[in-house]
């Protein structure tokens, strides 16, 4: 058996470069606030002295203009699982060992490839495309891989025995044993493998627990850890975190441009078209906003779905500053070149979206909103409307006197009134854009109704409702 | 001018606002005290009461402030409490017996919770007899219940207060309260219920609000203070808010408050005195007894003169009590052999001699205690004693018992906000990231002068003009020097004559079993009330241990005195003067070993001298150089007058001490005994409120009025603010001045005692144990590994005088299980494992061992030690006997020791990194630090060495002082700033540093290499490593 390992050391931030950060050249790092301490390193930050293992301190002491991206296992492992679906294109037995590398079972597919440097050439050519730094090295076991990977040897070995050979050099930093039992050994003196492979396992057995005696052997090539194979998901879903906060609505497309690639590649893979794609956004003030775009007919071309994009993006304006999304894929359905009924079988499915579709058509992007209550002295705050779907409808009393029937924005007052009750003082609101220092009073009319006026800081008077 | 009638009508209702927090509400009120009596004061208020919830400790400074600036307003000192959701009230103190009434509740209910929280009994509401309550009715069904309740207990003592806050529920609450009044017969009080001084302190109590309950501003929804209303108002709003005759009601009501905290007077423990004596004949009995012991031959007439002179002084002050509260407790230590050294304003008397509460003998040293303790300065005495570190416990623990904990508590110290502090809680609540936060936080050097906060964080990037921006660095502005909490002062101790919780109410401390008031030091001393610091100092505690191996080795009896009693050694100021000072007292740091061989100390006073000159005050106002100047000689020693001379004759003109400074205050500028007190309390904080500037023109007016130049006024000024908080004054220096030619003593006699007692006492001092051991070594001490057979729990001397590292040394060897080891090795000594498994040590502590290489009288090498020891099969009791082990590790090359030595005991005894290098042929044209005094200077050289220290003092004008050590000793390295920066990630990283550089040597010998290149040798030692183990 033989098994290709591959690491991906900087994972999140090589990501980030490629894909997504505007000066690629910058001082970035991955930074784990929970430990403080920098875990990935640009190239420009590296020059500047900035190492893995360093406190924020330090770094920021060397290079002040570094730029932090905060750790995410959840968005490594993502990523991970995007390069294995992408990998299971040349490569079917593919094992993940999460956050940062996988594992490839090379004696099935030599068949299909002929040799393994073939296939080798095939790999090396899809990572590359990437932008993702890897290191990687053959070995009988995903074990002894993964530690050579690990020790960046960088070599497709002709036989185990080579691998495990190569192994004897490495040092026990490289290996997947634990803090504990590496300051063990090395407060015995032993600092490489070769130290331990020459320790009788019935020596070590009685120092020693059993996982790690496994995993020795594992290492030596002498035993295989079964382990679940990776099968791709049949749903395409793509996640991602700016690198700044946007307010543009359509700059996001520079960043929807390699997904939507991916999407397509995705869905052509597995002989699949769609009408629908579902662009959620993740707002930085405010819940997350879903946009459904639809086609007239099913589509599976990168650029007719960017098109379509790009006129989407146009019309949204972004209640508040965006700072992630997410790009679904759904209603996929088999791609038949001669079907021309698609739409009209799967329209139930989409009546909700048709309904709004249809009202946002009608009645613009402004008119169609939902209700939600917030707790806020200032009346116009309480039931803001957003866009979004969610609601909120947790039980809000305000305070004081006030009336259900609301005027926004508020109206001059015009009427003659006479005041019943009041003032109520509203000072409040410096830390938005909305502060108020109004002096509320309750008021009748000559009609008998019963007014909710305000008087603001220039003495203007102002209707904001009516009691029932 | 004629007053209108509305006016007139005002001024005959007087207003006093009775229920109003400061900022000593934590995190709910948002004005000093100080603001709000001010403020009461503008408006014409006839009183104002403060009072924070469950608590007194913003009223002294309250009462301070109408006192200082003479406020036409008078202050209820009183208390609010939250005795559920529905029951609110505050407790007004109308006469003394109201006040004790209320510090008692307060105590109750603090006792019974928690550091920082209350909880309050119905019994201590029940129990209340003389404070007045305002009652504050919430609306809700219970105020009928609550309203019979106090009907029934409280009739005659009890108001209502009623609130006009404009929230919407006013007409409901002014209904409801006009009918409770009806029905019960209590009167009416209007009150705001305010929480600041001024409207534009809302979102400052927004914020505080926020910390407060955890949350974001934005999330306080309608928790939030809706409006501006409960801050303090002008009269001419209350009289249009209120029925008037709730207004006047407030007046009538704080016309029969008549207590003022000036009142309190402090009851001294009256056990103190024996019977058949009182105070002043007591303290002169102990004092005569003193004399005897002090001045076995005799007192002369000028020394008994001083003595009559002090001791009129102290009962004229009242201050006997004071005394002899030290007294005892320097005679328990005494008893106890626990050694003690009193320091302060009063310290240095020839009675606190005679008291034998200090050691520092009036004839070495021409202290006037007058200068001290003054009337005219009306400052309370200050004596400081400082115990062995190890052994204070002891002490509190006796003035607990002696006292019982009714009437001991310690002073508290109120935590403030700090920059860092404030911006992180206010950016949090303003919604800010907190990872965004830290970031800031770390790119602002607060030590820059240069640049502040905010431009270093505008260069960032940050928006100045952005809405977010500017609340953030308002508000952290605003909150700046506010109360967070209070925690308990490192040793200050209050005790009275009765319960203590009469005076001042007492509260938890974090620590178990702790108690604090609620007043800080600066409180106390404004009501005259005197505090007895009970301190811990390692030194002491060093230099008892180091008597004790003198006594054990030699039978001699060392001791202080004893030290004194030779007078001044010239061997010892010879050694003092090369500056071989590594473990001396105070004078151990770089910085002082720089100075000595330019100072060139040769008399105990000299060393006074010395530990004051080389601090931030003289550095900054600039006052070293010309001392040393005038000292050599190289300048004329003059005084701008003769009041100037009288000040600083015995420091050569120029002002080394702060005492010396407030003492110029007065002659030179003119300021009164109180204006004095006051700068010097402004001294003492003005980092933290900045109040010394207020006293900036009066000084440089009343100097230069006085015929002083300008220059000569603003280098005073330059030198208070750097005295600040970093200020030395002569009468603690005279007293850390004996410990250190105590150790300099002992360092210099005994040295092979001297490195044991202060390794012994470790942690404390400036250097590790492991450059303890070298500066050892380099002094010829044979120093002995750690051994299980050998080695006591502490380090120890063999009869040869070798110093026999202890057991406390291993790093991960519990101190029981040293102790253990020591106490049941066999008489042979262990010879095998099993003995140790056997006597119930753990894996851990044996591992620990095997490490440290203590157990090489068993095993081959640590390594194999620590194999054999990971056997898990050989701690089952089958295998006591024999020990089989089939494999063997190979030993650890000299370089790998040397890491072991230092991961398990923090030094080493062998190779110094260095030194292997040079073995190992890895360093070519490195000059080592031994031999530096042949290079000549100005010529370059090449040093490398260890990084054992980099400091940047703010005094240095972004130099850093980096220290590298080789095996030869220690090398002073200074980086500019331009070759730090250029050279940035060398000069943080690097632990083994090279340097090429230029060699400055000062004409009294100090070297120091100007960096120029910085190389980083951290592979250097990598390489070793590995070669080490290509051997293997």
């Amino acid at each position: 058996m033989q098994w290709l390992y591959v690491d991906f050391p900087f994972l999140q931030l090589d990501h980030f470069i490629h894909e997504l950060a505007e000066d690629k050249h910058a001082a970035l790092v991955v930074f784990c606030p929970v430990n403080n301490e920098i875990l990935q390193v640009s190239g420009t930050a590296a020059s500047a002295g900035i190492q893995r293992g360093m406190g924020l301190a330090q770094a920021s002491a060397l290079q002040s203009s570094i730029q932090l991206l905060p750790y995410s296992f959840e968005s490594e492992n993502r990523l991970l699982t995007l390069l294995a679906s992408q990998l299971y294109q040349i490569a079917s037995d593919i094992v993940l060992l999460a956050p940062q590398g996988l594992a490839i079972k090379l004696d099935p597919i030599i068949h299909y490839y002929q040799s393994v440097g073939n296939f080798v050439a095939l790999f090396h050519h899809t990572l590359q495309q990437t932008g993702l730094r890897y290191h990687f090295a053959t070995g009988p076991t995903v074990e002894t891989a993964q530690a050579l990977a690990k020790g960046k040897v960088d070599t497709i070995y002709e036989t185990n025995a080579q691998a495990i050979c190569a192994l004897q050099s490495a040092s026990l930093a490289v290996t997947a044993l634990s803090e504990k039992h590496i300051t063990q050994f090395n407060r015995m003196g032993i600092r490489s493998l070769h130290a331990v492979f020459q320790i009788p396992l019935e020596e070590l057995g009685k120092r020693f627990d059993n996982t790690l005696i496994s995993y020795v052997l594992a290492l030596k090539g002498n035993k295989h850890t079964p382990r679940p194979v990776f099968h791709p998901s049949q749903r395409f879903q793509y996640q991602c975190e700016l690198p700044f906060e946007l307010e543009d609505s359509t700059r996001l497309l520079r960043f929807l441009t390699h997904p939507v690639e991916q999407c397509c590649a995705f869905l052509k893979s597995h002989n699949l078209t769609t009408d629908s794609l579902v662009l959620m956004l993740h707002l930085a003030d405010s819940p997350q906003q879903q946009i459904n775009i639809r086609s007239g007919a099913p589509l599976h071309n990168a650029q007719d779905w960017l098109s379509l994009l790009s006129l989407k993006l146009e019309q949204i304006e972004l209640t508040s500053p965006l700072r992630g999304f997410q790009l679904c894929c759904d209603n996929t359905v088999v791609f038949h070149a001669t079907s021309d009924h698609l739409f009209a079988e799967r329209f139930s499915k989409h009546a909700e979206n048709m309904l709004m579709g249809a009202l946002l058509a009608k009645l613009g992007q402004n008119a169609v909103q939902r209700p939600k209550v917030r707790a806020d002295h200032r009346a116009d705050l309480q039931v803001p409307f957003s866009k979004d779907k969610e609601e909120n409808s947790k039980a809000v009393i305000p305070q004081g006197q006030q009336p259900c029937w609301l005027i926004s924005p508020p109206r001059p007052l015009t009427d003659s009134t006479r005041i019943i009750y009041g003032p109520e003082r509203l000072q409040t609101g410096w830390w938005d854009n909305y502060p108020v220092k109004r002096d509320y009073f309750i008021a009748t009319n000559a009609k008998g109704q019963r007014l909710w006026v305000f008087r603001d800081h220039d003495s203007q008077w102002f209707v904001h409702g009516y009691f029932s | 001018m004629i007053l209108s009638g509305l006016y007139m009508d005002i001024l005959a209702d007087m207003f006093s606002e009775l229920v109003c927090q400061s900022n000593f509400s934590f995190l709910e009120g948002a004005s000093h005290p100080e603001e709000l009596v001010n403020t009461a004061s503008f408006y014409g208020y006839e009183a104002i009461a403060i009072t924070d919830e469950c608590s007194v400790a913003g009223v002294v400074r309250a009462w301070q402030e109408i006192k200082s600036s003479n406020l036409p307003v008078k202050l209820v000192v009183g208390s609010l409490f939250n005795f559920s959701p529905a029951f609110r009230f505050a407790l007004l103190c109308p006469n003394k017996r109201a006040y004790s009434e209320l510090c008692r509740i307060i105590t109750n209910a603090r006792r019974r919770s928690p550091k920082g929280q209350y909880s309050l009994a119905e019994w201590d509401i029940k129990s209340v007899r003389d404070c007045f309550i305002i009652w504050l009715p919430t609306g809700s069904d219970q105020d009928e219940h609550w309203g019979q309740w106090l009907a029934k207990h409280h009739l005659g003592r009890c108001w209502i207060g009623a609130s006009r806050l404009l929230d919407g529920s006013d007409s409901l609450l002014f209904a409801n309260v006009t009918r409770l009044s009806q029905q019960f017969q209590f009167p009416i009080i209007a009150t705001q219920q305010a929480v600041c001084h001024h409207p534009d302190r809302q979102p400052l109590q927004h914020v505080l609000h926020a910390i407060r309950t955890g949350k974001t501003v934005e999330e306080l929804g309608f928790e939030a203070l809706r409006n501006h209303e409960r801050s303090l108002k002008p009269l001419t709003s209350l009289t249009r808010l209120y029925p008037r005759g709730w207004i006047a009601e407030s007046s009538s009501l704080t016309k029969q408050c008549v207590f003022s905290l000036g009142e309190l007077k402090y009851q001294y423990p009256s056990e103190l005195v024996p019977e058949g004596f009182s105070a002043t004949t007591y303290l002169r009995h102990c004092v005569e007894q003193g004399i005897v012991k002090r001045f076995p031959e005799g007192v002369s007439n000028s020394i008994r003169a001083t003595i009559e002179k002090e001791l009129a002084l102290i009962h004229s002050e009242g201050y006997e009590y004071f005394f002899l509260t030290i007294y005892d407790i320097v005679q328990y230590a005494q008893s106890q052999q626990i050694l003690y050294q009193g320091r302060g304003s009063a310290a240095n008397s020839i009675v606190c001699y005679c008291l034998e509460i200090t050691a520092v003998d009036p004839r070495q040293i021409n202290v006037l205690f007058e200068r001290f303790i003054s009337k005219e300065r009306n400052e309370p005495p200050d004596i400081d004693v400082d115990f062995e570190h190890e052994r204070r416990e002891e002490i509190i623990q006796y003035i607990y018992k002696k006292y019982g904990r009714e009437r001991t508590a310690l002073a508290a110290t109120v935590i403030t906000f700090r920059f860092k502090s404030a911006f992180r809680e206010v950016g949090k609540v303003l919604g800010f990231e907190e990872a965004q936060l830290s970031f800031w936080l770390k790119q602002i050097n607060l030590r820059d002068s240069t640049v502040g906060w905010k431009a270093q964080l505008a260069s960032l990037g940050l928006d100045r003009n952005s809405k977010a921006i500017t609340h953030l660095f308002s508000i952290t502005e605003s909150l700046l020097g506010f109360p967070r909490h209070l925690s308990q002062h490192v040793g200050g101790f209050v005790i009275s004559a009765g319960p203590l919780y009469e005076l001042v109410p007492v509260e938890n401390a974090a620590m178990a079993d702790r108690t604090v008031i609620q007043w800080d030091k600066d409180d106390l001393e404004s009501l005259g009330l005197l505090k007895v610091d009970v301190l811990a100092l390692g030194m002491l505690t060093a230099i008892r241990k180091i008597f004790a191996l003198i006594e054990q080795r030699y039978q001699l009896p060392v001791s202080i005195p004893f030290v004194s009693k030779y007078g001044d050694d010239p061997q010892v100021f010879d050694a003092i003067c090369k500056a071989d000072t590594v473990g001396i007292f105070q004078i151990e740091s770089r910085a002082q070993m720089s100075m000595l061989p330019r100072l060139k100390p040769r008399c105990y006073y000299d060393l006074v001298v010395q530990i004051a000159i080389v601090r931030p005050g003289p550095i900054q106002g600039d006052m070293v150089h010309p001392y040393l100047q005038r000292r050599h000689g190289d300048m004329p020693v003059t005084y701008p007058s003769e009041e100037v001379k009288s000040v600083l004759s015995r420091t050569m003109g120029v002002p080394i001490f702060q005492e010396q400074v407030i003492q110029l205050a007065m002659v030179a500028a003119g300021f009164t005994g109180g204006e004095a007190d006051q700068l010097r309390r402004a001294m003492a904080s003005w980092k933290k409120t900045g109040k010394l500037y207020q006293f900036k023109s009066k000084l440089i007016d009343g100097m230069t009025e006085r015929g002083y130049t300008a220059a000569f006024a603003q280098q005073l000024f330059d030198q208070i603010c750097g005295f600040g908080e970093y200020g030395f004054p002569e009468s603690h220096s005279a007293s850390f001045a004996v410990l250190a030619y105590v150790s300099s003593w002992l360092k210099f006699y005994f040295p092979a005692e001297f490195y044991t007692g202060l390794l012994n006492s470790w942690p404390m001092g400036f250097y590790s144990p492991a450059q303890l051991v070298k500066d050892a070594q380099a002094h010829g001490i044979t120093v002995l590994p750690v051994c299980i057979n050998h080695s006591q729990y502490d380090h120890s001397l063999t009869k040869a005088g070798e110093l026999r590292l202890g057991l406390r040394q291993v790093k991960g060897l519990s101190e029981t299980a040293a102790k253990h080891i020591a106490n049941t090795r066999p008489p042979t000594g262990f010879i095998n494992l099993s003995q140790l498994h056997n006597c119930g040590l753990s894996q851990t502590d044996i591992a620990a061992l095997a490490s440290a290489n203590a157990l090489s009288t068993i095993s081959a090498h640590r390594y194999d030690a620590r194999w054999k020891v990971a056997d898990t099969q050989q701690s089952l009791p089958l295998f006591t006997t024999a020990e089989t082990h089939s494999y063997s590790l190979a030993a650890p090359s000299v370089a790998e020791d040397m890491i072991e030595d230092y991961a398990s005991l923090q030094l080493s005894i062998d190779k110094h990194p260095i030194a292997l290098l040079a073995e190992a042929g890895k360093l070519s044209r490195i000059t080592f630090a031994r031999d530096l005094i042949n290079i000549g200077h100005k010529k370059p050289v090449r040093v490398v060495g260890n990084v054992i220290g980099r400091q940047a003092p703010a005094t240095a004008g972004g130099v850093t002082f980096v220290t590298i050590e080789d095996h030869t000793g220690n090398i002073n390295v200074i980086v500019w700033q331009n070759s730090a920066r250029a050279q940035k990630a060398t000069f943080l990283t690097a632990r083994i540093l090279e340097i090429h550089g230029i060699l400055e040597r000062s004409k009294e010998g100090v070297c120091h290499v100007i960096a120029g290149k910085l190389v980083n040798r951290n592979d250097l030692f990598d390489e070793l490593m590995i070669k080490s183990r290509d051997f293997h």
